[in-house]
């Protein structure tokens, strides 16, 4: 142990004075209580958040400030510490001297007398009322304005959907046939993707409650990584490298992986990627590592934080605003991860799935 | 005021090419489409170069967005007059777009009859500032 820098503070009576200094002046309220659970010690604040004062207190039961239904509670605290262990963090309510109930959280650790006998509990107390009252409007404004933005990402393609009904059931006999096709065509893409964003909040929120259903299973990666290509690339403008050493298998719903890889493909082609490359490798004995980069200008330094949020990374008539916070949700479900890194050349996701045991992931192509 | 002796020559902006489309076939026999722009910057190139009496545009499209296009028209044309039809219904938004000297922020979804009354009234506000001098709009 470090020696004290001056001699003085060695001595058990300086040690006893400063910690009382330490107890009176601490914006946490500090209590202890003993063994019958009667007060001992009760800090100024204490007074502050609960209203009675010291003179009030010492020696009282603190069962005073314990609403009755949380009684049970406070008993299994003081059992816990009673046995020689700590309790931290407990959120718990207590009762004020005007009424009031106040959301609290508690630690509480054993106290020992000479003999290392416990003869009671310090505990401290931290009002949450507060913060837990903003993080709840924050989650209200957080769902308020998400709901907004659903019903505007919904109201672009069901407008022209009306519209383009209402021109067609007006007009249908005086317009050409190739106009009727077109707004026929037009009619067909924007019901669709109506369509995409509402089966793509309903992944979200199955996602986000834990109720979807992944099979994890064997999945060939090499496989999951071309089919995803090949459905997600502008063949004319694009093209891709793939480096996955053969027989590479990773632990993943099958289709629900090809999902993911679309959504990381289209989103590269979406914000100015024209060449992807995908390279996989063994990271320890049971998880795979993969890299998926792009050469496009890479994501907005601003965004990188918020990347796999709903509705960040922009609208586009293509998407519905919601892939990246799926493919982040579907990683997790299937057990592993997903990062984003800036690189010199482009975008870079980073994920990291387990793989399957005896899989070969040895030679390389 | 006299009627306008030919239609108002109407410039329309959206990064979705249907809401385009869709546009041109509500004002077909209205107005004259004088040019389509998928974004902001394209929007306010081709006022410069197509003249038209009235800007569509979009709020939300990538790059340049309707506002700050509005703003570029305005600058490069003054008479122009500028509608913003978007999905965003929120009043700080129209707030600023009305700084901005937008003429009137309609919401996706308004009837038909009411965008072509917009570019209609938006065109007629342009000629009379042209033939000289109009209050602004309330």
């Amino acid at each position: 142990m470090t020696e004290p820098p001056n001699p003085e503070w060695s001595d058990p009576a300086v040690t006893a004075a400063m910690l009382s200094a330490i107890v009176a002046s601490s914006d946490q309220a500090i209590l202890a209580k003993d063994l019958d659970a009667r007060v001992t010690v009760w800090n100024p604040a204490s007074e502050r958040l609960y209203g009675y004062t010291a003179e009030e207190m010492i020696g009282q039961p603190i069962a005073i400030i314990v609403p009755p239904d949380k009684a049970g509670e406070d008993f299994d605290i003081l059992n816990t510490v009673l046995r020689g262990e700590r309790v931290d963090h407990r959120e718990t309510h207590r009762i004020t001297k005007s009424g009031k109930i106040v959301e609290i959280a508690v630690s509480a650790s054993p106290v020992y007398d000479s003999t290392g006998a416990i003869i009671g509990a310090s505990v401290t107390s931290r009002d949450i009322g507060e913060s837990k009252r903003l993080e709840q409007l924050q989650n209200d404004l957080d769902r308020s304005e998400f709901v907004a933005h659903v019903a505007h990402e919904l109201r672009t393609p069901l407008t022209i959907i009306a519209g383009l009904t209402e021109m067609l059931s007006g007009r249908a006999r005086e317009l050409p046939q190739e106009e009727i096709d077109r707004t026929l065509s037009a009619l067909d893409r924007q019901g669709r993707r109506a369509l995409v964003l509402i089966n793509d909040l309903l992944d979200l929120s199955r996602l986000s409650r834990g109720t979807f259903v992944v099979e994890l299973t064997e999945v060939n990666l090499s496989h999951a990584v071309v089919a995803a290509l090949d459905s997600s690339i502008p063949a004319e403008t694009a093209t891709s490298e793939v480096s996955i050493p053969p027989g590479t298998t990773v632990l993943a719903d099958q289709r629900r992986l090809e999902q993911v890889f679309v959504n990381l493909f289209t989103n590269s082609f979406r914000h100015g990627g024209e060449k992807i490359s995908v390279s996989a490798q063994p990271n320890g004995s049971d998880r795979v590592q993969i890299k998926v980069l792009d050469d496009g200008p890479g994501v907005d330094e601003a965004m990188v934080d918020q990347l796999f949020e709903p509705f960040v990374a922009g609208k586009s008539s293509t998407s519905s605003g919601l892939g990246l916070a799926i493919t982040r949700r579907l990683v997790e479900a299937f057990g592993g991860t997903i990062e984003y890194e800036q690189s010199d050349s482009g975008a870079c996701f980073r994920l990291m799935l387990a793989c399957t045991p005896g899989s070969d992931k040895g030679s390389s192509t | 005021m006299a009627a306008p002796d030919r239609p108002p020559r109407v410039l329309i902006a959206d990064d979705e090419s249907d809401a385009l489309m869709f546009m041109s076939m509500v004002l077909e026999g209205s107005a004259e489409i004088v040019g389509q722009a998928s974004d902001g910057v394209q929007a306010a190139q081709l006022a410069k170069s197509a003249e038209p009496d009235v800007a569509v545009l979009d709020l939300r499209m990538p790059g340049m967005g309707g506002l700050e296009a509005a703003r570029a028209i305005k600058e490069s044309k003054p008479l122009t007059q500028v509608l913003i039809l978007t999905a965003y219904d929120d009043p700080s938004l129209e707030k600023e777009a009305s700084k901005e000297g937008v003429y009137a922020y309609l919401i996706k979804g308004c009837s038909q009859e009411l965008i072509r009354d917009m570019v209609g009234s938006a065109y007629r506000y342009k000629r009379s500032l042209e033939l000289g001098g109009f209050d602004p709009p309330a």
